[in-house]
């Protein structure tokens, strides 16, 4: 009779929700009442708690079937998604399997669950005076929290009975600063946050090395964020899809273009993030006297057979050639949005810059680099800023196709960077079909061939053994020439039009 | 009065420069035992004065004596040397090295080019050339045999025989019938010296490496205007010989580019040419052999000098080896791997280096029974050697290595066969199975000269050692 008092899952739904109702009251009483006084106190930083995963499954929202009315702003079954398909939840894994293992062994980093460099994406790293909740489970991954924010305020206050009617309703701004959950609509601020492992974040001492990646590490590929939150899957629907009730809630307009901003705000970002991350780690082997980490320059221009004649030689360079350039590719699209917001500096010379401190000597002047990486950092930031004030509507939404086509067609560029335009391209192009339904049958069949030649296609599911399709991708990588891809894309414009 | 006087002073001066010109060079000259350098006077008279079919055109069979000429002219390579530099894809080599338009790139007229592709003398560099010398001829009779100005009239005259070896130095003739001279002249442009630098930009600029041994290059030299048969029977350890000498030679010559390299400020820095291409070119996810270098430069390429026992020549090659510059190599090995950025760590090690073999190449040069010919036993603790090499982890197994110790084999197998010894035939399969293996490592079609051994396989490889191993007698 008793089964179900029985069942381990059911006390632990239990504690979870005493703990949690324990928590928000704390947490409710505090900010309600700041909310009476309407006054909002300087934003200290909230402590953090680390809850696991089931505890957003577990507690009958994110999980299908648990869920007897969908709740207003989600649609409930994020947790399923995440599980069924999303490799974030395999992140933990890699590091306790065969290659995670040995490069461990290789690095001499010791026991997996106190590898702080490999934790710091794989999983979480626990500062001291976070809480992890008894949900918490390191093998895990990259959970719920680890994006949404560790904290127990807003975990509370969206999941109350009593609390979560007055929490919607909050602005996104409020949400973030008074209770702590993270602001993921904001394409700048995810895009920030992808970035701190997807490129790399010096201070969050997120940062794969020339060292693990010789460990074994596979490559991190060019990131598109827009692209790869669509690629998770994503588990959330995007504004267009949401049901009219939450749009309102959400300040959504209805004329949005919100994942072609994404991608041009998230460019820019990742531009950003790209830069300061070299300029951090220059700096850092500037007063070392040491040479920069190779992870930072471009893998190809050494990791390549050895022959003649090769594109290698034909192709116009900046400066002596057996130099590495820095990786190319966060330039490509953020280029291309600094010229759609028409920022005033151009980002030429602040480029060649970057690219003389690179290749003036073999791993380049780290000093310089630098300061030329800062400087480039400080435009990407302008150009996000710049681009996040004037979302794109319908009037300037339907003209950033045509301005997207100059994406790899100037120049022959490297692999990772002509990804990146395939898809921008491709993820422009699937939203202008959503919203005005245009035809291009000709433009839908060059992008197709694209994406095969480019293999647009990131490792997908968790059932997914990544190597494998790294094995593929690698394939296509060396078979890549970047004369013959801009020959190709110079197509573009034609079947643009057709 | 005085006028006249003057004219006829000025008038006898240059009658008396006339006269001083037109003397002949003093033939013969003072007996001293300091070896000289050849070329020293720079003086170069062309190939076409060699060319006469009494003299070396007699237009014989290759090789033959006296077709010397019309051997080098019709079938050997460096005389191609400088028409090469006229080819587009010399053109762009150069532009991509200079950084400069194709068309504003003239590989005919710069000297980095032409101190290989013509001649080493720096005169040549300047264009000063005298009447008969045309860079046309690439790399002519006296790019060797030693600028001619000299001896072109006296060498054929009885009198030259009774000249010591210095005297014909002093006026600028090479001995290259000696295998050390032979070897010190080839490696010039083969391995490269100061100003003659084939260096990692000029090589990713589009120039093939260089991959000199000197014993091979002289086996696999088709066109060489001269007869093996001679040699051999002048030196009965000839294949041995010209390879250890090969070795040593080569080896002296990349330790003194190493420290010309680290000791000139303007030179780029790490010069990557001094490691190892696979350390680097290798493609990601394992082709390439598997070679593990841990991400890491790994130091010494095909021109060993790091003490990697995958290649560094064994060192029963003498003691000399195993002595005083190997402390110092290994010194440099560590400094270069762990610290390339370090010039200044680098730079007083690769001098005091240089210094050691300067040293050893001088004390090879009076006594080459330094090196006598090995002991098969020898042969078999040096094979074992680099078949364990395999199984440690620091060690970096590459097909320059591998490659280098398979020519090692070459050399002694046949000089074995010369001396009338005796070879078993599953030694000599073995060893011709491990050749066979080192070459199918490049692309079927392609020229190895411009491409990597992408298919170098590490494990399969070792296994060919240890049939030799097995084999041996």
């Amino acid at each position: 009779m008793n089964s179900r008092l029985n069942q381990p899952v059911f006390w632990r739904f239990l504690t979870v929700w005493v703990g949690l109702i324990g928590l928000t009251l704390i947490a409710l009483v505090g900010g309600l009442r700041q909310e009476a006084k309407g006054q909002v106190e300087p934003t200290k930083p909230l402590p953090k708690v680390y809850f696991g995963s089931q505890a957003c499954a577990s507690a009958g929202c994110h999980e299908k079937g648990q869920v007897a009315n969908p709740p207003l702003l989600c649609r409930g079954d994020e947790y399923d998604r995440f599980k069924a398909h999303d490799r974030h939840g395999n992140a933990y894994k890699a590091l306790i399997g065969e290659l995670g293992l040995s490069m461990l062994k290789r690095l001499k980093l010791g026991e997996p669950q106190k590898a702080k460099a490999c934790l710091a994406c794989h999983s979480v790293n626990i500062e001291k005076e976070a809480i992890q909740h008894e949900t918490f489970q390191i093998a895990e991954g990259v959970g719920c929290v680890v994006c949404h924010g560790a904290h127990e305020k807003w975990v509370g206050a969206h999941s109350l009975v009593l609390s979560r009617a007055s929490f919607r309703v909050l602005s996104r701004d409020k949400k973030e600063n008074e209770f702590g959950m993270t602001d993921l609509w904001d394409p700048a601020k995810r895009t920030a946050l992808c970035a701190s492992c997807h490129i790399g974040n010096h201070a969050d001492g997120k940062f794969v090395t020339h060292e693990m990646y010789a460990a074994g590490h596979p490559i991190l590929p060019g990131f598109e964020v827009a692209t790869f939150s669509e690629q998770m899957p994503r588990h959330w629907q995007l504004m267009r899809e949401k049901v009219p009730g939450v749009q309102k809630i959400q300040g959504y307009l209805g004329h949005e273009w919100e994942e072609s901003q994404l991608l041009l705000v998230g460019s820019a970002v990742a531009l950003r993030e790209s830069m300061r991350l070299l300029a951090k780690q220059a700096e850092y082997a500037s007063l070392k006297g040491e040479m920069l980490d190779w992870a930072l320059l471009d893998c190809f221009s050494c990791h390549h057979d050895l022959q003649l004649p090769s594109w290698r030689q034909e192709q116009v360079r900046l400066g002596k050639p057996g130099r590495v350039p820095p990786k190319n590719w966060p330039m490509t699209l953020a280029e291309v949005a600094g010229e759609w917001v028409q920022i005033k500096d151009a980002v030429g010379p602040l480029k060649r810059d970057l690219f003389e401190a690179t290749l003036s000597r073999p791993f380049g002047d780290t000093l310089k680099v630098t300061q030329a990486a800062s400087r480039l950092a400080t435009w990407a930031d302008r150009v996000a800023m710049d681009l996040a004030s004037k979302p794109l509507n319908t009037t300037t939404g339907p003209k950033l196709g045509e301005h997207l086509l100059k994406l790899g067609l100037s120049q022959p560029v490297d692999f990772d960077s002509a990804r990146q335009a395939g898809w921008a391209l491709t993820l422009y192009r699937n939203e202008e079909r959503a919203l005005i339904g245009v035809k291009r049958p000709q433009w839908d069949s060059l992008l197709m061939e694209t994406n095969n030649r480019l293999a647009l296609q990131l490792p997908f599911g968790r059932a997914t053994n990544p190597s494998e399709r790294n094995k593929e991708i690698l394939a296509k990588q060396y078979a890549f020439e970047p004369l013959a891809f801009l020959r190709w894309m110079q197509n573009a414009p034609n079947a643009w039009k057709d | 009065m005085v006028r006249l006087i003057v004219l006829l002073l000025v008038l006898a001066g240059m009658v008396g420069l006339l006269i001083g010109r037109a003397s002949p060079a003093p033939f013969l000259v003072q007996t001293t035992e300091i070896p000289q350098p050849p070329n020293a006077n720079g003086s170069l008279v062309g190939a076409a004065s060699c060319s006469a079919s009494g003299c070396h055109n007699a237009n014989g069979a290759s090789g033959s004596k006296g077709s010397e000429y019309s051997t080098w002219i019709g079938a050997d390579p460096h005389a191609q040397a400088f028409a090469v530099l006229g080819t587009p894809r010399s053109q762009k080599m150069l532009a991509n090295y200079l950084g400069s338009d194709p068309s504003l790139a003239d590989p005919q007229k710069e000297p980095l080019c032409l101190s290989c592709h013509v001649h080493p003398d720096p005169e040549i560099k300047k264009k000063t050339y005298p009447d008969r010398f045309s860079v046309v001829d690439g790399v002519g009779c006296e790019a060797c045999h030693g600028g001619a100005a000299q001896w072109v009239t006296n060498h054929y005259q009885a009198s030259w025989k009774e000249l010591t070896v210095n005297q014909k130095a002093k006026l600028g003739f090479a001995d290259t019938k000696d295998l050390a001279t032979r070897a010190s002249t080839c490696i010039r442009c083969h391995v490269g010296e100061k100003g003659m630098d084939v260096n990692h930009d000029l090589l990713a600029a589009g120039h093939p490496r260089l991959r000199f041994e000197l014993n091979a290059y002289q086996a696999n030299y088709s066109s060489r205007h001269w007869r093996i048969m001679d040699e051999k029977a002048r030196q009965p350890n000839y294949e041995w010989t010209s390879w250890v000498l090969g070795q040593l030679a080569t080896t002296g010559a990349s330790v003194d580019l190493l420290a010309h390299r680290a000791n000139q400020k303007e030179a780029p820095w790490p010069e990557l040419s001094e490691y190892n291409c696979a350390s680097c070119h290798h493609r990601i996810g394992g082709a390439f052999g598997q070679t593990v270098s841990a991400g890491r430069l790994r130091f010494g390429t095909w021109n060993e000098i790091s003490n990697n026992p995958h290649s560094f020549p064994p060192s029963w090659l003498g003691g000399m080896v195993g002595g005083e510059a190997r402390g110092v190599g290994e010194a440099l090995l560590k400094v270069m791997e762990k610290e390339p950025q370090n010039r200044d760590k680098i730079r007083p090690l690769a001098l005091d280096l240089s210094q050691k073999w300067t040293n050893l190449l001088e004390k090879t040069k009076t006594s080459q029974t330094l090196f006598p010919f090995p002991e098969a036993g020898q042969i078999r603790g040096w094979i074992m050697k680099v078949e364990r090499a395999y199984q440690n982890a620091t060690s970096f197994p590459s097909w320059d290595g591998d490659t280098q110790s398979y020519l090692m084999l070459r050399a002694y197998t046949q000089t074995v066969k010369d001396r009338g010894g005796k070879i078993p035939p599953e030694w000599d399969k073995a060893v011709s199975d491990l050749g066979d293996e080192l070459g199918e490592a490049f692309p079927k079609g392609k020229e190895s000269i411009w491409t990597s051994p992408e298919k170098y396989d590490a494990p399969r490889v070792r296994k060919k050692f240890k049939a030799i191993q097995g084999a041996l007698p």
